[in-house]
């Protein structure tokens, strides 16, 4: 056998150990000059046009994968910016203020608050050609709302008149919603509910084409039929690789959308994605390793082409109050108090924006001056541990459920430490997105775990409402999972929603804050942002405070052309 | 049988490198400076400030830490240390769960012969054809355990079939043999034919096997840690800082070249002496 001779080995072996140790050894001085420089700043220019530009492919992409077309079904920020191309509500957002879109104006509302009246545009198309009625729109709210659908937005639409008889089958109509003329629809509801405009630009109440989706023959996941801009091409979706879309003609809006075509890349890897953009491949993109995170900041070339952005989102540690130790409220504040929140942020290199309450700073209700904000006191935290009855720690390990990310695991490995100096043992349980979903949505499963929530529209109750009422929790399939549950506050909550004068109801929010925070069903941390990158030939784009990856109106200032230094 | 293994080089120097780290491994924690998971926060990332030259402060920070601190500011010396418990101890349980049970296995079905060996040689050409590293993962997702002993079974488990074939034709070989042959006309009971005249016989291809299995163990370990699929977190092991450290590669190289120079020595020992075994018991080499 012709092996090579042991001391070629050995010496290849010892100058690649050596040579290994020393890059490993002297990687903070000298790394950076021994490798060839990567291009600092963007690749791919624009032909510097003023007005806005027809034609070209903008190319973008997300993590994971897409996992359904069918607005009424679809509940995961990946199906949305795929639904929101193809189709469109008769309200929407703009810099987190409700508009009207395929609605006229906003509607008309009775002053008590229970009726309202949509007026529709006379020039709105479906991508079949036909023209949109007021028949659309009540067929569509009957189609979410009817159980055999399986949509999860009827909990934003229980205020509706009759809906219930409508889903237990007892009626064939929901009563509370009326044709009155062809482009005239009026909804009812039993009491005034201030979400319920934002529900109406929920992808729930998106208008669909009766004879599309009634079709046998149509899968109503894979093959969309809207009003949008876009139209997804025949075949067009790899499932698991790309989508791809190309503009509707007719749409209604004039002179719109301006690209040709739009390329949304599934499961592209945050590294992955960062070199492809990098190189000119995606038009932009938004999820960055930490190291990544800090290139870009402190890149010059690339300043003009990021933006930073608050996202209304809540992140922290869920405790299951129905398992002890978390059934005592000593315990959880805790671990609300034992969290050194500075320390985690310094860990993420200042991505994050701290807090110790329920909702975050751009929603009313938010106070800056909570009384029971959660902060870091590790005294406190120990002094509650011995009101609990454990001043010697509690004798049990606890397991934390943790996503399977690097990021999950950094702060689960924060929490683990933070937490053995209040005496609580933690053992991290690394499952998979799926898992975790349907387990944490369950009773007396999952006793702690890591939790992020992003708000489905920009109001209190998309945050109070949903996590921590009695009413939405239940065996299998709970919103409410920390199973937290306390009549003082759902009756707090309940009648800030019937309220009409926002100054009432922000301090009703106010007052509902407190008691979350102060019962502690949550350990609340911090606030993400979201931070994005495109090429400087993208135009008209603007982070959409409330709807991730708005990317409709975008154009591109072609003909592009490369090279690494600005034309 | 003429046995030059320890004249030959590569032996000695896979023998001197897996001897080095084990000792590493064995005796390193009694010297390491902290404990792995000793988080030194004044060593984090920092307030998002950038340090000199673009590096994030902290990291790289090598006041009291030699090699500095990893993302989460614990000593990565101290983890280098630890870590080579948990890759080495799967390494050599894992090799021993596959060695018992190839053997095993091997000596019944090349003995006794009959419908078990057609059965359990059926199950190894079964077992043989699946891709090892993806059953594992697959094995480690589903079975969700962050356990090290059951990682060691599982790795074991999926190993035992070539040392099983090799065994089995070997024992098939001593047992036409003619002192065998005697021995069984005197009385002597099978299991006392195969303890005492065949397991010798097969021990030297066992040694050979055993050592590689050792190596192929701890890249599986490093595999399954670098998926995340390895010992539960903040257990450190050699697979797991690799994949802690990818994040910061342009920053600080280190976090990854180190560990990934552990296991290349580890392995690297382990496959030399295997190796080197293996020619000195060929007769084809002087």
């Amino acid at each position: 056998m012709g092996s090579p001779r042991p001391r070629v080995i050995l010496a290849l072996f010892l100058v690649a150990g050596l040579g290994a140790t020393a890059l490993g050894l002297c990687d903070r001085v000298s790394l950076r000059s021994l490798l060839p420089q990567a291009p600092q700043g963007p690749r791919v220019w624009g032909a510097g046009h003023r007005d806005p530009q027809y034609g070209g492919t903008f190319v973008f992409g997300a993590g994971s994968n897409v996992r359904t077309l069918d607005p009424h079904v679809a509940y995961d920020q990946l199906s949305y910016t795929a639904i929101r191309l193809m189709f469109d509500g008769l309200l929407d957002y703009q810099d987190a203020k409700l508009v009207p879109s395929i609605a006229e104006s906003l509607p008309e509302v009775s002053g008590d608050g229970t009726e309202l009246v949509f007026r529709l545009r006379r020039n709105v198309r479906f991508h079949n050609g036909r023209l949109l009625t007021a028949a659309d729109v009540d067929w569509s709210m009957h189609r979410m709302l009817n159980p055999a659908t399986g949509s999860p937005g009827f909990p934003f639409f229980k205020k509706l008149v009759g809906v219930h008889r409508f889903r237990e089958g007892t009626a064939a109509r929901i009563a509370g919603i009326e044709v009155l003329d062809s482009h005239t629809i009026a909804f009812t509801l039993t009491e005034a509910d201030q979400a319920f405009l934002n529900a109406m630009a929920l992808t729930f109440a998106y208008p669909l084409p009766r004879e599309h989706y009634d079709d046998r023959n149509v899968d109503a996941q894979t093959q969309p039929l809207g009003t949008g801009p876009f139209v997804l091409k025949p075949g067009g979706w790899e499932r698991g690789v790309r989508l791809t879309f190309q503009r509707f003609e007719r749409y209604w809006r004039p002179g719109l959308p301006y690209v040709d075509q739009m390329v949304y890349l599934e499961n592209l890897g945050r590294e992955v994605a960062t070199l492809r953009f990098r190189s000119g491949e995606l038009s932009t993109t938004n999820a960055f390793s930490l190291a990544d995170y800090l290139w870009f900041q402190s890149a010059k070339a690339w300043q003009p082409y990021v933006a930073k952005e608050a996202e209304a989102t809540i992140w922290g540690l869920v405790m299951n109050n129905e398992i002890p130790p978390f059934d005592n409220v000593h315990v959880r504040r805790a671990v609300a108090h034992a969290i050194h929140r500075e320390q985690w942020n310094q860990a993420k290199a200042g991505q994050l924006r701290l807090t110790g309450q329920p909702l975050p700073p751009q929603i009313a209700g938010h106070d800056p001056q909570l009384p029971h904000e959660q902060t870091y006191d590790l005294a406190l935290a120990k002094q509650e541990m011995a009101l609990a009855g454990y001043p010697g720690g509690y004798p049990h390990t606890i397991a934390l459920w943790i996503g399977e990310g690097d990021a999950s695991r950094l702060y689960g490995e924060l929490a683990q430490a933070d937490l053995a100096r209040i005496g609580l043992r933690i053992t991290l349980k690394p499952v998979s997105f799926a898992v975790y979903l349907q387990e944490t949505a369950k009773r007396g499963q999952v006793p702690f775990f890591f939790s992020g929530w992003n708000q489905d529209y920009p109001d209190a109750t998309s945050f109070f409402d949903v996590l921590w009422h009695c009413g939405s929790i239940s065996d299998t399939g709970s919103n409410n999972t920390s199973f937290y549950c306390n009549p003082e506050l759902d009756d707090l909550l309940d009648g800030a929603r019937r309220t009409l004068d926002p100054r009432q109801r922000e301090q009703m929010y106010r007052r509902a804050s407190n008691l979350v925070a102060r019962d502690a069903p949550w350990a609340f941390i911090w606030n993400s942002t979201t931070f994005e990158a495109w090429q400087p030939y993208v135009k008209n784009y603007r982070i959409n405070p409330v709807v991730a990856g708005d990317y409709r109106f975008v154009w591109i200032d072609g003909p592009v052309r490369k090279g690494d230094a600005k034309p | 049988m003429g046995w030059r293994g320890w004249r030959d080089s590569r032996v000695l120097v896979g023998l001197v490198l897996v001897v080095a780290v084990v000792a590493v491994a064995v005796v390193g924690p009694w010297f390491s400076p902290h404990a792995p998971d000793t988080q030194f926060r004044e060593q984090l990332l920092g307030n998002g400030a950038l340090g000199t030259r673009g590096i994030p402060a902290g990291i790289g920070d090598v006041t009291g830490h030699p090699l500095g601190g990893d993302t989460l500011g614990r000593d990565v010396l101290a983890r280098l240390l630890h870590g080579g418990r948990v890759s080495l101890t799967v390494a050599f349980v894992g090799s021993l769960v596959a060695v018992t049970l190839g053997l095993l296995v091997g000596m019944y079905t090349g003995y006794v012969g009959g419908a078990w060996d057609r059965l359990l040689m059926r199950l190894v050409d079964l077992m043989l054809s699946l891709p090892f590293l993806l059953i594992a993962i697959a094995v480690q997702a589903v079975v969700a355990s962050s356990n090290i002993w059951s990682l060691c079974i599982m790795l074991g488990l999926l190993s035992w079939m070539t040392l099983a074939r090799i065994v089995r034709a070997k024992t098939q070989q001593v047992k036409g043999l003619e002192y065998v042959q005697a021995a069984r006309s005197m009385g002597a009971s099978p299991v006392r034919i195969v303890f005492t005249h065949v397991l010798p016989n097969v021990l030297g291809p066992v040694w050979i096997l055993g050592t590689s299995l050792a190596a192929s163990m701890i890249l599986a370990e490093s595999a399954l840690s670098y998926l995340g699929l390895g010992v539960a977190p903040p257990t450190p092991s050699w697979g797991s800082m690799l994949r802690e450290g990818q994040e910061l590669l342009g920053y600080a190289p280190r976090l990854v070249l180190l560990p990934g120079l552990m296991i290349l020595l580890a392995v690297f020992g382990f496959n030399l002496m295997g190796e080197g075994l293996r020619d000195a018991q060929d007769p084809r080499h002087g």
